[in-house]
This record gives structure tokens, sequence and C-alpha cells, in this order.
């Protein structure tokens, strides 16, 4: 074997043929032998898969082997097994970032399938301007920082709750964040669940229980995260305790302050429909299981009613309290913000906000509530008085429209299914029930049965969209519908019609995924990293999503979610650090002036500018926000800062390396007349 | 072609609705419990007894849209409907129906409620003249493969009286005999 100089290039070249995705197009062992003389190369293979264990045995062998300074591969994109390659060559003693790897598939065989003689020209300047790129690549290291044992979970709908109880069953500190007053969301307002019609609340008021209980959770209700920070393998949070003015651990629950208080609002739990005491509890399995006094509705404030507070025997109510920030820091954390639905004035074509008798399913929710405002009773709002005789729900209200909300609502057929059901069961043939909907999906385990079920129960479904919709005299409602399945136009009348609305994202959502570095989808709900394979993984490292917050989801779905999520914070913190690679901006001292231009169009804010010691400014990169997007070091005046690993040297040579073999292939055709390479 | 401007009436796409008084909400009920009506309500409208059907190109009134209709209460317009008379009761689409609904059997159904009320074609009454009177709806006239064969021209033997004594008492007899 020869003597190998310390500085000499010995560079590997591993051509894939990837099936037939690209040995399909081009020849691979052909490839693979034009580059044995290439200069700095010192060894150069073709594989069937080189992602498979034949494959990365090789790769091992010949790094060991050849005593291999860099590693070339020419097969799919990096996105898919770059981090297996590097860890390879990690393990047999190379730094991992001495591998550069050529797209051949998306970049070139998938493009020119159809032509394999260019395929293959391009297929052999993107390997040389990979083996021109290793031959600049550096080693770099990592830095780990430590990560708190403790997680922040934001929203307590079913998927924070599961995700909390799952979290805090394996040992791991939860903070609980929820904006209302009580956890629950929007399950605590349902009275059955499809399609097994169990009671929701039978079903989730141990969990909230067990919320309430767990050693490991801290219930931080009537709450809000105001700002998140990365603080290197941890997140500080400020959370803003607002004033619910009476005492958590002084209220006994006795509801003194409830029956003497003269003051109402509108009730928000009810989705509007009636009123509630400006002090009370939104339903009773609340938790906290205690009164709560809202400000808004409130008089103390404007004329110093007092009653409550004199009425309450524990003197567990005080209208001087402050909010409250606290600061918290958390090694992950997990958005679960839920949905709310579609405001109905955005419907006016539906009569939205205009007829009283047109209400959203939501509402039509908690009429059949055993504690909302009808007792389970189907009554004409607003004075609740009558039963009607004929209803009309409308699916897809705002949903699957391009005039309003593109997407399906996910859950709406389901639950208007549930709500016939349940009206049948109460009711009867004394409600006529139909349904006016264009597709019905029930695609869950069970659901199909459940809709044929309710088919059988004599509810009518007609398929077609209403028009003209117009409130009578007497308050009812008449639309026109073509019914595709008769063939015929109809024109209806119904004594209250319910819309199946369509779903937002909770209001705030987008503000709390900016604070947070999550992208946002249509609509404004929060992105995964990967719709099939990283669900609940974000962009952000150590941020994660589930439930309804992500997209439309109905509760199988959500507590699915809030597993995985918990899951996957758990590695997450469990590990106790996190890797940091360093592939990031970093300053030359002596060439940076101090102009602060980086700083400007850093969208991570990683740069800072500091004082040197002759007070002029220098800029300082936190590795930590530095995400590597490299702007910095194209602002750069003076070239001071750099983005490792793909420094201006190393793009450089990449491309000079690219352009400098197609024009060798020129030259070549040029005088030989032939095909060189 | 129409001249422009010419037209004084609504032109012929504008359709009437149906109103909902006019529908008879009790019409499925009343399907569902005649025999083999069960499954009616099953229905979910895919129209494959449509497809299924080997004449039903020809219909003005497709089979799903005849279920569809019994559902919903257009309850006039399906028994006066001369296309359930018009079924071959080939029972192509009750086979292939994914919901069970026995199709071909509750147009069986339909055709009983519209002879019950009157709402029978011609065609079809003399049909039934023709099996209470003979006994039988075809009779053999001039059979000349029998001549062939050195046959006698009467089919030796065939009694048609017990037929006609049945067929007398029952809804096709009531039928002919001009009642209902
Ligand atoms: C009318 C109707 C009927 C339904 N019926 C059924 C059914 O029968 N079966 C079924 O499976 N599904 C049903 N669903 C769907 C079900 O409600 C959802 O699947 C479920 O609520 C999603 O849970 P989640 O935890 O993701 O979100 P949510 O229930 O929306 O909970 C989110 C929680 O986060 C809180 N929050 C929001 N923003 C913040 C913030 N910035 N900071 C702190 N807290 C915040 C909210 O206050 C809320 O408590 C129905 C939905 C509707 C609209
Ligand atoms: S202070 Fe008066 S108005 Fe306010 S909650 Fe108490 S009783 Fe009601
Ligand atoms: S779930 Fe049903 S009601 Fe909701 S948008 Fe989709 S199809 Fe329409
Ligand atoms: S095939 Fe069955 S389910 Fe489909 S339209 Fe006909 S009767 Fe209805
Ligand atoms: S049974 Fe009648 S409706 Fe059904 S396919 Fe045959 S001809 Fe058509």
């Amino acid at each position: 074997m020869p003597k190998k100089k310390k500085d000499e290039h010995r560079i590997g070249v591993f051509i894939c043929s990837c099936g037939t995705n690209i040995g399909g197009v081009i020849n691979v062992r052909k490839l693979a032998r034009d580059f044995k003389d290439y200069p700095g190369v010192s060894f150069t293979t073709s594989n069937m898969f080189t992602c498979s264990k034949d494959g990365q045995d090789k790769i091992a062998d010949m790094i060991k082997e050849k005593e291999l300074t860099g590693v070339v591969i020419g097969a799919c994109t990096p996105k898919l097994h770059e981090q297996l390659f590097r860890e390879i060559l990690e393990e047999n003693g190379l730094n991992p970032f001495r591998l550069a790897q050529a797209n051949l598939r998306e970049h070139d065989t998938w493009v020119h399938g159809d032509n394999p003689e260019v395929a293959y020209k391009v297929a052999y300047d993107l390997v040389a301007g990979a083996i021109e790129r290793a031959k600049t690549l550096e080693d770099i290291g990592f830095e780990e920082y430590p990560v708190d044992k403790s997680v922040l979970v934001i929203g307590a709908g079913i998927a924070g709750i599961q995700s909390a109880l799952d979290l805090a069953d394996k040992g791991i500190k939860v903070y609980l964040v929820e904006k209302y007053t009580s956890i629950g969301g929007y399950m605590a307002r349902l009275e059955k669940t499809f399609p097994t019609l169990d009671c929701s609340m039978c079903i989730l008021s141990p969990k909230l229980s067990a919320v309430e209980r767990h050693k490991n959770i801290e219930l931080l209700s009537y709450s809000e995260v105001i700002e998140t920070e990365r603080d290197y393998g941890n997140f500080k949070v400020r959370i803003k305790k607002k004033p619910r003015y009476v005492s958590i651990d002084d209220c006994i629950n006795c509801g003194a302050c409830e029956r003497n208080c003269p003051a109402t609002g509108l009730d928000e739990w009810n989705l509007g429909l009636g009123e509630r005491k400006a002090v009370y509890t939104p339903f009773p399995q609340a938790v906290p299981g205690v009164y709560f006094l809202d400000k808004e509705s409130c008089t103390h404030w404007t004329d110093g009613c007092t009653i409550c507070a004199e009425k309450c025997p524990r003197d567990a109510i005080s209208y001087d309290v402050e909010p409250e920030e606290i600061e918290l820091k958390v090694g992950a954390i997990v958005a679960a913000t839920g949905f709310v639905e579609m405001d109905i004035e955005e419907l006016p074509e539906y009569g939205g906000g205009k007829f009283a008798h047109v209400l959203t399913a939501g509402q039509y929710g908690r009429l059949l509530s055993l504690v909302g405002p009808t007792e389970g009773k189907i009554l004409l709002p607003p004075g609740f008085e009558q039963s009607p005789k004929r209803i009309a729900y409308i699916n897809c209200a705002g949903s699957r429209d391009e005039n309003h909300r593109p997407w399906c609502c996910n859950f709406g057929c389901m639950y208007t299914l549930r709500h016939a059901e349940m009206t049948h069961r109460l009711y009867g043939d004394d409600i006529d029930q139909w349904i006016v909907y264009h597709e019905l999906r029930a695609g869950g385990k069970e659901y199909e049965q459940f809709y044929r079920r309710v088919r059988e129960s004599g509810v009518q479904f007609v398929r077609g969209f209403p028009s003209d919709m117009v409130e009578e005299k007497d308050g009812s409602i008449s639309f026109s519908v073509f019914d595709q399945g008769t063939g015929s136009l109809l024109r209806l009348n119904f004594d209250m019609v319910v819309l199946t609305m369509a779903v937002d994202p909770s209001p705030g959502a987008a503000h709390l995924g900016h604070m947070l570095g999550v992208d946002r989808s249509e609509g404004g709900f929060m992105k995964e990293l990967h719709p099939k394979l990283e669900p609940v993984n974000t962009k952000s490292r150590g941020i994660f999503i589930a439930g309804a917050c992500q997209s439309p989801k109905d509760i199988p779905a959500s507590v699915a979610d809030g597993k995985a999520a918990a899951s996957a914070a758990a590695s997450h913190v469990l590990k106790g650090k996190v890797r940091v690679q360093m592939d990031k901006a970093v300053v030359d001292e002596t060439l940076c002036i101090g102009c602060g231009l980086c700083e400007k169009v850093c969208p991570f804010t990683a740069i800072s500018m500091t004082l040197r010691d002759d007070e002029s400014q220098l800029a300082e990169v936190s590795s930590i926000l530095c995400t590597g997007c490299g702007k910095c070091q194209v602002v750069c005046p003076t070239g001071a800062i750099k983005r490792k690993h793909f420094t201006t040297e190393q793009i450089e040579a990449e491309v000079l390396g690219l352009i400098s073999a197609h024009r060798k292939r020129e030259q070549a055709e040029k005088t030989s007349g032939g095909v060189s390479s | 072609m129409t001249e422009i401007g010419e037209k004084k009436e609504l032109p012929d796409v504008f359709i009437d609705p149906i109103d909902m008084s006019e529908l008879d909400r009790g019409f499925r009920k009343e399907i569902q419990s005649m025999p083999n009506g069960e499954e009616l309500s099953a229905c979910f409208a895919c129209s494959t007894c449509t497809s299924a059907c080997p004449i039903a190109n020809i219909w003005e009134i497709k089979p799903h849209q005849l279920i569809r209709m019994i559902i919903l209460g257009i309850r006039e317009k399906v028994l006066s409907s001369k296309e359930i008379w018009l079924c071959l009761t080939c029972f192509e689409c009750q086979e292939r129906c994914p919901q069970g609904v026995r199709v071909t059997d509750i147009f069986f159904d339909c055709k009983n409620l519209a002879t019950e009320e009157g709402m029978i074609p011609a065609s079809i009454v003399a049909l039934g003249k023709e099996l209470i009177e003979k006994g039988q709806l075809y009779t053999v006239t001039a059979d000349w493969e029998r001549e062939d064969l050195d046959l006698e021209p009467d089919v030796p033997g065939l009694s048609t009286d017990a037929v006609k004594r049945v067929l007398g008492s029952t809804r096709t007899g009531r039928l002919v005999k001009g009642g209902r």
C-alpha cells in the first residue's frame, strides 16, 4: 500500500442505482467507472441500494480500508438518508460533515427520464461538483445542552389533557396552561359522542379529575402564554395568570355567590344561548371545580356591587386581584389549542346572525345537553317554549367552499348524524328531521354502520345544498334545494335550521405559532413537520402539536395525537440533553466591521451586536437560535460571517466542479466528435 | 332556432319546485311495511340500481330516482309512473344494491299499491283478462311445430278451469270484473 500523505484527498464515490429510479435511466456502473481516475478520488463503486445493509457496509469498509478523507454519494435527496450516511461516517472515524451528496434522482433521472443521454451528462456533472465540494469540507463538531425534564402543554382540551396525563405518568413534570376557567375543551360541551353515543362527560370527567390529582401536573387555568424564548436546550416561558377573583383554595363550591349575584352576561359556555350570572361555574364537573368571576359582566367595577363577597361564607372572593406573571423553564412544549366554529355571521346566505331559528350545530348540541339551557329539550330560541316540528341540518356550512373555508370540517357529518339520532330517540316521529348534505364522510371505525342506522331511523337525506333561504313571518325558514337523488327541485320549510359550521383554529393560534416558531398551514392550522411521518413534530425542535389545532380532528384522533405528542416530547426531554450540530453561522472577528447588516436580516434573531474592548461593534451568533439559513453570509460585506458547511468557498467549489466537468466534456466532444463521458 | 326576444313565457329550464306540502311523508313507512320493503331506508342514493338496469336508459324516472321518491314521499308520481310497469323484473338492480335494498320487490309493492288505487295501465288489465278468461296468457294457435311432429292441434288434457277459478277470487279477478 502506498504511503498516504496527510493533506492528500482520498475521496470515495458511491453511486446508487436506487432500484430502477436511477439505474433504470443511466448506467450507474459506467458512471462509477468514469470517476476512477478523477483527481482526488481513491475509490469508486456502484450499488443497487446504497441505503441497504450491503450499501452501508461497503461505505464503512472503504472508509477504513482506503482511509477516506471524504465520501461522495450519488443517490436520492439528502432529506431521506443524509443522517444515516453521516452516522456511518461517524461510526467509522470520519467526521460526519465529510459527506457530500449528489441528488441524482430528484435532480436528474426523475426529470430527464425520457432522455438518458442528457441524464448521464447531468449525473456526471453533479457527481463532479460533489467531489470538488467534498475536498473543501471541514470537520464540524457538536455541542450538547442540558434539557429539563419538564413539558409545557398549552390548551387543555382532550388532546392537551391526554398529552399531560401521559407525560406525567412517565415521571415528567407538566405545566398545563388553559386560557378558559375550566379544562375540558369542546368535548366538555358535548352530551354524547359518536359513534357509540357514550356520554361525553362520563368518559371525560375521570381524565379531568386525574389532571387535578396528578402530582406531576401543575394546572394553570385561566392563564395564557405571553412569551417563549429558547434558552439553549430549554425554553423560558412567561405565563399570565388572569385574576378569577374567587380563590381556588378557599371556594367550597357552595354557589351562594351565584344565587345572589344580580348581574348577568352572555353565556359563552352555551355558545351564546341565554345568559349566566357574572359569577358562575360553566359546568358541574369543571376543573378547577370552583366558581369564577367574569370581570366583563360583573358590576363591581361600575356600581360597586360586593354582594357575592358578602354572601361567600369562606371569604373566597376578593376584587383586588391583579394579573400575575410567572416564569417557567421547560424542556419541551406541546401546543394543543384546538379549534372554534366559524362565526355564524359570516354566513348571511344561511341567515346566520339574522334568523332567530338558525343555530350553529354547537348551539344545537347545547340544547341536547342535560345541563344546557333547555336541560336536554329541543326548544326554539329565543323563548325556548315550543319544540320544532321540522328540523333541517345543513352540512358543510361554510366548509368545502372556496368563498369561505375550502377544507372539510372532518367531524361535521358524524356529529350531525349523532344529533339526528339523539333527537330521534327523544322525539321519534314528532320531529321530521332532514339532513341536507353533499357527500357524507363517515370514515372512522364503525362510523358507516352508524350512518346506516340513522338512515334507517327515518331521517330524510337530501343530497344538494340550499339556496334562496328566507325567514317566513312565523319565524320558520324556507329554502330551495335540488335533490340529486330524485332529480327534483324542492322548496322546503323548517321550524329550525342547524348549520354544521366550518371550523377554524382557535383565535390566537397564529400568534402562538409565531412565538413557538411553528409554521401554519392553510387556514392557520399548525403545521406538522411531515404530514405522514412526523404528524406531531414541528420544524422547531422541542415543539410538538396535538389535536384539532393541527387540522379538524374528532375525539379518537385527538386522543391519539395527544398520546403521540406526549411520546415525542418525552423522548426529547428524557434524553436529558440535546446535541446541536454546529453547522451554523460563525463570525471571523478579524473581518467583522460591526455594520450590523447580518443582525438585521436574520429571521431568527440569532445575531446580536456586542461591544469589543475597543468599543467597536462585533456580531455574535447564538448557535442555539441559528437555523443555518445562511442569509447573513449573503449580506456580509466583508465575508466575516460564514455559514459553516455551506461557506461561499464550498458552494463555489461545487459549482466550479460542475461547470468545469461540463466544459471539459464539450471540449472533448468538439475535438473527438463523440460523447466522452 | 328561436329568435332572440321572442320568448314571452319562462324558458323550459326553469323548474317548478315541489313544495314540501305536496310530499306524503308517510309513503316511506307504507312501502317499508310491505313485503320485502324493510331495507328501503338504507338506500344511500348511490344509483347502482340504475347502472345495473338493462332498460332504465329509456326511462324518464330511473330506478334510483323511484327509490328516492318513495323515501321522500313523492307518492303520486311513483304510483302513477309507467316505469314501475316497464320493469322487467330481472332483479339485476336488487342483486347489486350495496345496501341490500330489494329494489325489484319494492317495485312489485308499488305495482300492487298502484293497482289497488286504480292506477294500472289498460294493457296490464287486458293481460289479466286474458288470464281469467283463458286460464293462460298465450294460447296455442295453429302450431305448425305440432303439425310437423304429427301431433293433434290441441294440447291433450290441458285444463285451465282450476286456474280460472283460483284467479277469479284474487286481485286479478276483482280487477277484470271491473271493480278495484
Ligand atoms: C358541534 C360539535 C360536536 C362534536 N361532536 C363530536 C363527537 O360526537 N365525537 C367526536 O369524536 N368529536 C366531536 N366533535 C369534535 C371534538 O370537539 C374535537 O375532536 C375535540 O374537541 C378536539 O380536541 P382538542 O383538544 O384538540 O381541541 P379543543 O377541544 O378545542 O380544546 C382546546 C383547548 O385549548 C384551549 N386554548 C385555545 N387556545 C389557547 C391558548 N392560546 N392558550 C391556552 N389555552 C388555549 C381552549 O380553551 C380549549 O380548552 C364535535 C365538534 C363539534 C363542533
Ligand atoms: S360583585 Fe356583584 S355583580 Fe359582581 S359577581 Fe359579585 S354579585 Fe355579581
Ligand atoms: S365533515 Fe361533512 S359536514 Fe364537515 S365539511 Fe366535511 S363533508 Fe361537510
Ligand atoms: S342501488 Fe340501492 S342504495 Fe343505491 S340508489 Fe339503488 S336502492 Fe339506493
Ligand atoms: S328489476 Fe326492473 S328496475 Fe331492476 S334492473 Fe331489472 S328492469 Fe331495471
